[in-house]
């Protein structure tokens, strides 16, 4: 899930991309997911929009395997755990929370996490504003602008996607991880959550899950 | 019987009563419902209006005068304006006592409401609107004294959901009206049968037919450059031949110009002013994205003989009388022949004159359109109108609306809805689930499930809460709608409308023509652009994808004829004649494929290996057919290709070299398991997936927002296209999901058009040349780069010869 070919190494500690989209720090035995959007179904149907109830079932097992795979003892949620307004999926991630007593669930709060803290104490989820791993890394949702340089910035919110272009006129966009400076961009995790594809700039790192591969690409 | 107030009426209006509005009196005073066969500027409305003025004075009913007597649907809100003044004016000679009014989405909310507790004896609406006021309870007694409706310009809705939504609105108030009269105004179609069936059903049968003999004569002449030089091989504005136009504007009162894009007109326009300043003041622009105020101050110059010409789009294709129209000029192919007879029709209202279309070719192999058109037209080959059938998402919004006025019951209102053409052939069972599908959301329920649409009320299904009723009736109007962004100064101006899809790939500073000047693009906030004008004039030229209709069956026919007879340089039409050199220049490279012959040019370049193909067939059928060919070759070998098409012909692009001989050999045109390999290779997700758009929309999966709040149109794009994949992946059997499948297929691929043309290169000899560069039939399709995509290598195989894409 998490290949070792292409790890980022950011002061010596590393990480690692997974085919999933998630991002496994194994020094720190930490896995970590962006923009999950639990909820978004059960929310468009309560506007009458019949979106189909099985996603919330696919994402919870996706971070399920994950989870297994990986044998982490944190979960980090990196903004956009949840779409809206309580809905009924809530009631299900709590259950689903329950069955995973050994693992500490942390969510760094996103403009859709917009619940009553209560909600996540009662979850046993930590909600902060930002979390740090280690003395070198950070994550929050949204990007900071200039930060610490010598701090690596793990963030979401964007749902980024890279376009590739060969020849005969061939063409691709898909979802990525960014690496740009001390900034590190990770894909939307959830099923149902679009992407935004946007211009590379000279010295942007591209990670992108192709099948059972991350390939990468520079740009220079 | 004929009343002395219609005689009145022919009378003061000056007017001789012809044959068939007599017919049409006649025929409505003896109880039938009819279908009136007549072109624009006929004296259709006063046929019909007077058909039913005559029978109304004839057969007074008490209390006529506060009921709503007669409701005129018209699918352009333009021509409701038109008609409006026509009737009032008719109403007014006649002496009745009759308010007529007007109610479209313009129409004020209190306008609206008036019209509901005051009932006119006229009222002239649009499909939707009729809609809309199905949404109010109490509309079922405020039809209830209804004697008549008439379908105007019924061939424009035909064809189209708005057509299905028209018949249901028809079959709702035969079954509020068993008496009530339908009356269509139609003009001629190539299946004209259809457009019979289709407005009548099963619940109409007592109805006659009448057809409006004019005995008008048209002329086609194309306008051709000095020498073949001047016309370049590839392109589409045609500005090379603009100075050729101005002698026809000279000498004509007034002469529209129809352009196939907005981009276009816009260039045209302003070109027209560079090199004859002189007609500044006297020349305009009328295209959907400009202001409905200027467009309507246009149409009112027009008509007073104000205007010496104006360069429009299909937004003057229908609708009121130009009389001072003298010459209409249509730049490059019009596509098809009934469009190009439309536009024809615009000019030359005297009596005994021929109406004269002057032909502008954009490219020069364009130019052999000028002589099939004329062919065509001389046959009176007009194009066939496909209606829809058992569109889900137009009845699941139907219901909705039902649900949220009066409430319905489900046994009644099925056998209601099946006496429609559309849906004569609807299940029980798929009703049954239609209506599951409002009431759950979907086939699984869960327990905490908060879904809400519709809920059974005793018998009834009502509408679920007020919220939801509120957000369908905002949500009717938009199963045409583009999503449309208006564009203003700074100060605050309107300047008109233009599609999202263009403006938003555009950064502030960027300028582009917009209402003929070049406007500077300032930003973008929630649904308006803001601009400043510019004095760049060297703007960036808009790009809209108007122009990309596929040529209509019936032209390529006769194109494909008109090539034969240059191929044997046969001095048919002076256009074949004038194109010798390039058939010359093909033959040079290439040949010219004879009636028995299929060409393919193959051609290598750095962008790796081209194979071009003629068929002559429109580029959608060329689009299937180039897929078709590419999922075969490639299921012989791990390949990826880029496809690109014109209406002439296809090119397959590959960097691998493409085993075409081979391929041939292998039964590559064969018509076994034909639309299985269509359906996998044409893409059909994606083709689905545009297709689920306009379901989602009008099916009401999608809400595009409250007025004043509009939700932005590329992010309703993005969570349609969402929901598909979702829905797609989840829920295959999803009705919606069905009908966006069976919409591309049916309706997107034409599969029978495909199975000829694989049949008739099967029959014909195929002549493979090989060429150093490309031919004056390739260069048009080679340039273009709009492509589509096929490939039987994984994903992973194709991005490790990839780069990034920095543009």
């Amino acid at each position: 899930m998490w290949s070792g070919e292409h790890p980022l190494i950011w002061k010596d500690t590393e990480l690692r991309f997974g085919i999933d989209k998630s991002l496994f720090i194994p020094a720190l035995k930490t896995l970590v997911l962006a923009d999950v959007h639990l909820g978004k179904a059960a929310h468009f149907r309560k506007e009458g929009i019949p979106v189909p109830q099985d996603l919330l079932f696919e994402n919870l097992g996706r971070i399920e395997t994950a989870l297994s795979l990986s044998g982490a003892k944190t979960l980090l949620f990196v903004g956009d755990l949840f779409h809206s307004d309580l809905n009924y999926e809530w009631t299900y991630f709590e259950k689903f929370r329950a069955h995973f007593a050994g693992v500490d669930f942390v969510l760094t709060r996103g403009n859709h996490d917009i619940l009553d803290e209560e909600h996540y104490v009662r979850a046993g989820v930590e909600l902060t504003e930002s979390c740090p791993l280690g003395e070198n890394i950070e994550v929050l949702h949204d990007m900071p602008g200039e930060g610490n340089p010598e701090v690596l910035y793990i963030c979401g919110h964007v749902h980024p996607s890279v376009r590739l272009r060969g020849r005969g006129r061939q063409a691709l966009a898909l979802p990525c991880f960014r690496w740009r400076e001390n900034k590190l961009l990770m894909p939307a995790f959830g099923a149902f959550t679009g992407r935004y594809s946007e211009k590379p700039q000279a010295g942007d790192r591209y990670f992108v899950p192709v099948a059972d591969k991350i390939v990468f690409f520079a740009a220079s | 019987m004929i009343s002395d107030t219609l005689h009145h009426l022919f009378r003061e209006k000056g007017f001789e009563m012809f044959p068939f509005q007599r017919e049409c009196a006649e025929a409505y005073a003896a109880g039938y419902s009819g279908l009136l066969n007549a072109p624009t500027g006929s004296g259709k409305t006063l046929a019909v209006f007077g058909a039913f003025a005559n029978d109304a004075v004839l057969h007074p009913q008490p209390g006529d005068n506060k009921h709503l007597l007669l409701l005129w649907i018209t699918p352009l809100r333009a021509l409701a304006k038109e008609m409006h003044r026509a009737m009032e004016e008719a109403v007014q000679i006649m002496g009745l006592p009759w308010k007529v009014s007007l109610r479209t989405g313009d129409s004020s909310s209190s306008e609206k409401a008036t019209q509901f507790t005051h009932a006119p004896q006229v009222l002239i609406t649009t499909p939707e609107s009729l809609h809309v006021m199905l949404c109010k309870s109490g509309y079922s007694k405020y039809f209830s004294h209804l004697r008549c409706v008439v379908i105007d310009e019924w061939h424009e809705l035909l064809g189209s959901k708005r057509g299905v939504q028209t018949e249901l609105g028809l079959s709702r108030l035969r079954g509020l009206v068993p008496e009530l009269r339908i009356w269509g105004i139609s003009a001629t179609i190539g299946n004209p049968e259809a457009a019979e069936r289709v407005l009548f059903g099963s619940h109409t049968t007592r109805y006659k037919l009448v057809k409006a003999e004019t005995g008008k004569k048209y002329e086609v002449v194309s306008i051709f450059p000095d020498s073949l030089d001047v016309l370049p091989w590839a392109g589409h504005l045609g500005l090379h031949l603009l100075q050729k136009t101005l002698p026809v504007i000279y000498n004509s009162t007034s002469t529209l110009i129809f352009t196939n894009t907005r981009s276009q007109a816009e260039i045209w326009y302003q070109r027209y002013l560079e090199i004859a300043p002189d007609l500044a003041g006297s020349i305009a622009m009328h295209h959907g994205s400009i202001d409905a105020d200027i467009r309507r101050w246009v149409e009112e110059e027009l008509k007073g003989g104000r205007l010496k010409a104006v360069v429009c789009t299909s937004s003057l294709d229908l609708g009121v009388d130009f009389q001072p129209v003298e010459s209409v000029i249509q730049v490059g192919s019009p596509k098809g022949v009934s469009r190009f007879l439309q536009r024809a029709g615009r000019s030359g209202h005297q009596p005994g004159k021929p109406s004269r279309i002057y032909f502008v070719p954009t490219h020069s192999l364009e130019l052999i359109e000028g002589a099939a058109l004329r062919a065509a037209m001389e046959k009176e080959y007009f194009e066939d109108r496909i209606p829809y059938e058992n569109s889900c998402d137009v009845l699941m919004q139907y219901l909705v609306t039902l649900a949220v006025s009066e409430g319905f019951e489900p046994e009644s209102t099925y056998r209601e809805v099946r006496t429609t053409h559309a849906y004569a052939q609807l299940e029980m069972d798929t009703f049954r689930e239609l209506i599951f599908y409002l009431e759950y959301g979907g086939k699984t329920l869960h327990s905490y499930d908060e879904y809400q649409k519709i809920v059974k009320d005793g018998e009834r299904y009502i509408v679920a809460g007020k919220r939801i009723a509120l957000r369908h009736r905002l949500n009717i109007g938009t199963i045409v709608s583009d999503m449309a962004m208006y564009v203003k100064l700074q100060n605050g101006r309107r300047l008109g409308s233009i599609e999202e899809s263009f403006i938003t790939r555009m950064n502030p500073g960027d300028v582009f023509w917009f209402a003929g000047r070049p406007v500077e693009l300032v930003r973008i906030r929630d649904n308006e652009a803001t601009v400043r004008i510019s004095n760049r004039t060297s703007g960036l030229v808009p790009s809209w994808m108007g122009g990309r209709m596929p040529l209509s069956a019936n032209l390529a026919k006769e194109l494909l004829v008109k090539l034969g007879e240059g191929a044997r340089r046969e001095r048919t039409h002076p256009e074949v004649s004038f194109l010798f050199p390039l058939f010359e220049r093909q033959e040079e490279e290439s040949i010219i494929p004879s009636e028995k012959e299929f060409l393919i040019e193959k051609l290598y370049s750095k962008e790796g290996c081209h194979l071009f193909m003629f068929p002559f067939r429109g580029r959608f059928v060329h689009e299937a057919l180039a897929s078709l060919l590419a999922y075969r070759i490639s299921r012989r070998m791990p390949i990826s290709f880029s496809i690109a098409m014109n209406d002439y012909g296809f090119e397959l692009l590959s960097e691998k070299d493409i085993p075409i001989e081979e391929a041939l050999e292998e039964n590559l045109l064969g018509s076994e398991n034909l639309f299985e390999d269509i359906i996998h290779g044409v893409n059909a997700v994606e083709l689905a997936g545009r297709k689920f758009r306009d379901i989602a929309r009008i099916a009401g999966m999608i809400f595009t927002g409250y007025p004043g709040n509009q939700k932005k149109g590329r992010h309703i794009q993005s969570s349609t296209r969402l929901l598909f994949d979702v829905l797609n992946e989840h829920e295959p059997g999803n009705l919606l999901i069905r009908q966006a499948y069976e919409e591309a297929i049916h309706y997107g691929l034409e599969e029978n058009r495909i199975r000829e043309a694989l049949e008739e290169i099967r029959n014909s000899e195929i002549r493979i040349i090989n060429v150093t560069r490309p031919t004056p039939f390739a260069f048009p399709i080679m340039v273009d780069r709009l492509r589509e995509k096929l490939s039987s290598e994984t994903v992973a195989e194709r991005v490790a010869r990839m780069k990034l894409d920095f543009g």
